[in-house]
């Protein structure tokens, strides 16, 4: 079956609402440091298929630097924002890019004073220092379960619960 | 921001920041949020962005307690880790970790059976997701994952 065509700036799009919602946001939020922001975010599927259209070719690349460039512009906040999450998102889907024009944005954002970016900035800081999870602990699976949901309104807290009884039961019959 | 002081038990001082509140309707958007991912959560307090899950565990609802603190927090005022054949009490602390880092913190409130033929119970813990609301949930039912660990100020053996 071949490869679908895909047209600079129309799957992004979808991609765009996506990291740009209230939802995607929220389930970021509760990140308490920026290496739990980078495998929550890396966790979603946005943030897969972001890396996926990235990899398309230098004009995609070039779809989502200009797009972050736009939202990293655009935070005048002091603290974070659904902006300043969406361009983590950006960030982490550009990750495996080694062009000059990513890495000149990545050096940007780290010594960046803007308190709206912070996030951006230290998740700049851990992709620089060549950060890079290239596969998910079962913790962190379950944990993605249970956190990240895009497009479903299904409750996900069941997911964790059965797997916290099941393990739960096992550690208590080998104390 | 601004900045209060706070001591641990040792006297050695803490930062501890205020940041603004957030507009009503993302307050309300958490709320929604996770009450869609984990219904079975009981709302206890709406969202703030006055106090983290550590402020609300260490600090009284006072302020963001800093990550980065939590160590000479737990040590100075006596924290220490339930023991693996110890169990769990009310007024413990639940501590969340992400890849080895702590990552959230909560307080147990009581412990329910699993079922109702079973021995087996379960922590049910307040803590409060990020800037979002404060809630009574199941260990598990939040969040933050299963790999957590539970610290006590109990003196070792106390019921």
């Amino acid at each position: 079956m071949p490869e679908p065509i895909i047209i600079p700036g129309v799957e992004f799009d979808t991609l765009k609402r996506i990291i740009e919602s209230d939802d995607f946001y929220f389930d970021a939020a509760v990140a308490s440091s920026p290496q739990s922001l980078f495998r929550r975010i890396l966790a979603t599927s946005a943030a897969e298929s972001l890396a996926k259209f990235v990899k398309q070719g230098p004009e995609n690349v070039k779809v989502v630097l200009d797009y972050a460039r736009m939202r990293a512009s655009e935070v005048t906040s002091t603290e974070r924002s659904p902006q300043d999450v969406a361009l983590c998102a950006c960030l982490i889907g550009l990750a495996n890019d080694a062009s000059p024009e990513v890495e000149e944005f990545l050096k940007s954002l780290q010594t960046s004073s803007i308190g709206g970016l912070k996030w951006a900035s230290e998740i700049a800081s851990l992709i620089a220092r060549k950060v890079r999870v290239t596969s998910l602990s079962t913790r962190t699976e379950l944990s993605a379960a249970a956190i990240i949901s895009l497009n479903s309104s299904t409750a996900r807290s069941d997911v964790a619960a059965s797997t916290f009884v099941v393990n739960y039961q096992l550690n208590n019959m080998s104390a | 921001m601004a900045a209060s002081r706070v001591v641990t038990t040792a006297d050695r001082e803490l930062g501890l920041d205020v940041y603004p509140e957030e507009a009503v309707s993302r307050r309300r958007g958490y709320r929604e949020r996770f009450g869609k991912l984990f219904p079975s959560a009981q709302l206890r307090r709406d969202a703030t962005a006055s106090y983290n899950c550590y402020g609300l565990v260490l600090a009284g609802r006072r302020g963001w307690v800093r990550l980065d603190d939590l160590p000479c927090i737990l040590t100075d005022d006596g924290y220490r880790l339930v023991g693996a054949r110890e169990a769990a009490q009310p007024g413990d602390i639940i501590l969340y970790k992400d890849g080895g880092v702590i990552e959230h913190m909560g307080i147990v409130l009581e412990l329910r059976s699993l079922t109702a033929s079973s021995s087996l119970t379960i922590p049910f813990v307040l803590s409060k997701w990020g800037p979002g609301p404060e809630y009574v949930h199941h260990v598990a039912h939040s969040p933050f994952g299963t790999d957590y660990e539970i610290w006590t100020d109990r003196p070792a053996g106390a019921i």
